[in-house]
C-alpha cells in the first residue's frame, strides 16, 4: 500500500501555487524543503507535476500556416474599407 | 495609447497561439479560424485604447476569450455557472495508491500517468463546465499567471484559483472514471 494517509495536509494546500510558480521565493523554498525531507508529500508532488505535463501535450494544437495567411488576407481587407 | 498603424506587427506573431487557444475553446478548425478573424478585427479597431508596454499578449487573449463566449458558447449551448462541489485533493494519485497493491512504488505512477490516452484528457477538459474549463486552458495550456487569468476573464484572483484548481479535480476525476470505464485500474 501507498503512504496515501501521511500526505500532509499544509502541503497539500500548497501544492498547486507551488506547481504554478505562484509563491514568494521564500515560500517556495519552505516548500522544496519539506519535499526534500518528506517521501509521501514528494511522491505527490512528483506525481502532480508529471500529470501537468501529461494534460500540456494532449491539449496542444498546432496551427496551420495557411490560417494565418487568410488572417492576413482578411486583416488587409478589411483595413482598406476602414 | 498604441499606434493603429503598428497593430499587425506587433499582433500578429500571437496568432497561431491564439488560433490553437480557439480551436481548443470551440473543438472546431472553421469556428476557430472565425473566432481568430474576429478577435483580430475587434483588437484592431479598439488597438487604441491598448496602453503600450502592457501586456498584449494577455489583452488579445481577453479579446478571444470574450468573443468566445459572447458567440459560440451560445451556439454550442455550454453550460456556464456550474458548481462542481467539493472535491478531493490528490484525486487520482490517492486512487492509483489505493489501487495498488504491492508495495510503495515509483514505477506504478509512471504506468499511470503513461496510461492517460490524448483523447481522455481533451474529452475531460471539453466536459468541464466553461467558468472551470477556461482557467483550465489558460493556465495549463497557455500558461498565464493567475494574474493574467484575472485580467482575461475580469474575475478577481481568488475566483480563478478556485475555480482552477477545483477544474484541475474535476478533471482528475473525469481520468479516473475514464480509466475504470476501461479496466485500466485493477479496482473492478
Amino acid at each position: 500500500m501507498m503512504s496515501n494517509d501521511k500526505i500532509c495536509a499544509d502541503a497539500v494546500e500548497k501544492l498547486y501555487p507551488y506547481l504554478d510558480s505562484e509563491m514568494g521565493r521564500f515560500a517556495q523554498m519552505k516548500v522544496r524543503w519539506h519535499l526534500r525531507k518528506c517521501d509521501p508529500c514528494a511522491g505527490a508532488f512528483s506525481f502532480q507535476e508529471g500529470l501537468s505535463v501529461v494534460i500540456t501535450e494532449a491539449l496542444a494544437e498546432d496551427c496551420p500556416p495557411d490560417v494565418v495567411d487568410r488572417l492576413r488576407g482578411f486583416m488587409d481587407g478589411n483595413q482598406e474599407r476602414a | 495609447m498604441a499606434d493603429q498603424k503598428n497593430f499587425e506587427r506587433d499582433a500578429m506573431e500571437f496568432a497561431p497561439q491564439l488560433y490553437s487557444a480557439a480551436l481548443r475553446m470551440t473543438r472546431n478548425p472553421a469556428d476557430a479560424e472565425d473566432v481568430l478573424q474576429e478577435t483580430f478585427l475587434k483588437a484592431y479597431r479598439s488597438f487604441h485604447t491598448f496602453q503600450e508596454g502592457t501586456n498584449l499578449k494577455a489583452w488579445l487573449y481577453r479579446i478571444l476569450t470574450n468573443n468566445y463566449i459572447n458567440r459560440y458558447r451560445q451556439k454550442a449551448r455550454r453550460p456556464d455557472e456550474v458548481d462542481l462541489g467539493d472535491l478531493e485533493d490528490l484525486y487520482l494519485y490517492r486512487r492509483i495508491g489505493a489501487a495498488e497493491t504491492g508495495d510503495s512504488s515509483r514505477s506504478a505512477e509512471e504506468n499511470a500517468l503513461e496510461s492517460i490516452v490524448d483523447e481522455d484528457v481533451k474529452k475531460a477538459v471539453d466536459d468541464l463546465p466553461d467558468n472551470f474549463r477556461m482557467p483550465v486552458l489558460l493556465a495549463d495550456v497557455e500558461g498565464f499567471s493567475y494574474k493574467e487569468i484575472a485580467e482575461i476573464m475580469d474575475v478577481p484572483i481568488g475566483t480563478v484559483m478556485s475555480r482552477l484548481h477545483r477544474g484541475r479535480k474535476a478533471l482528475e476525476k473525469a481520468l479516473w472514471d475514464y480509466a475504470s470505464e476501461r479496466g485500466l485500474t485493477g479496482s473492478e
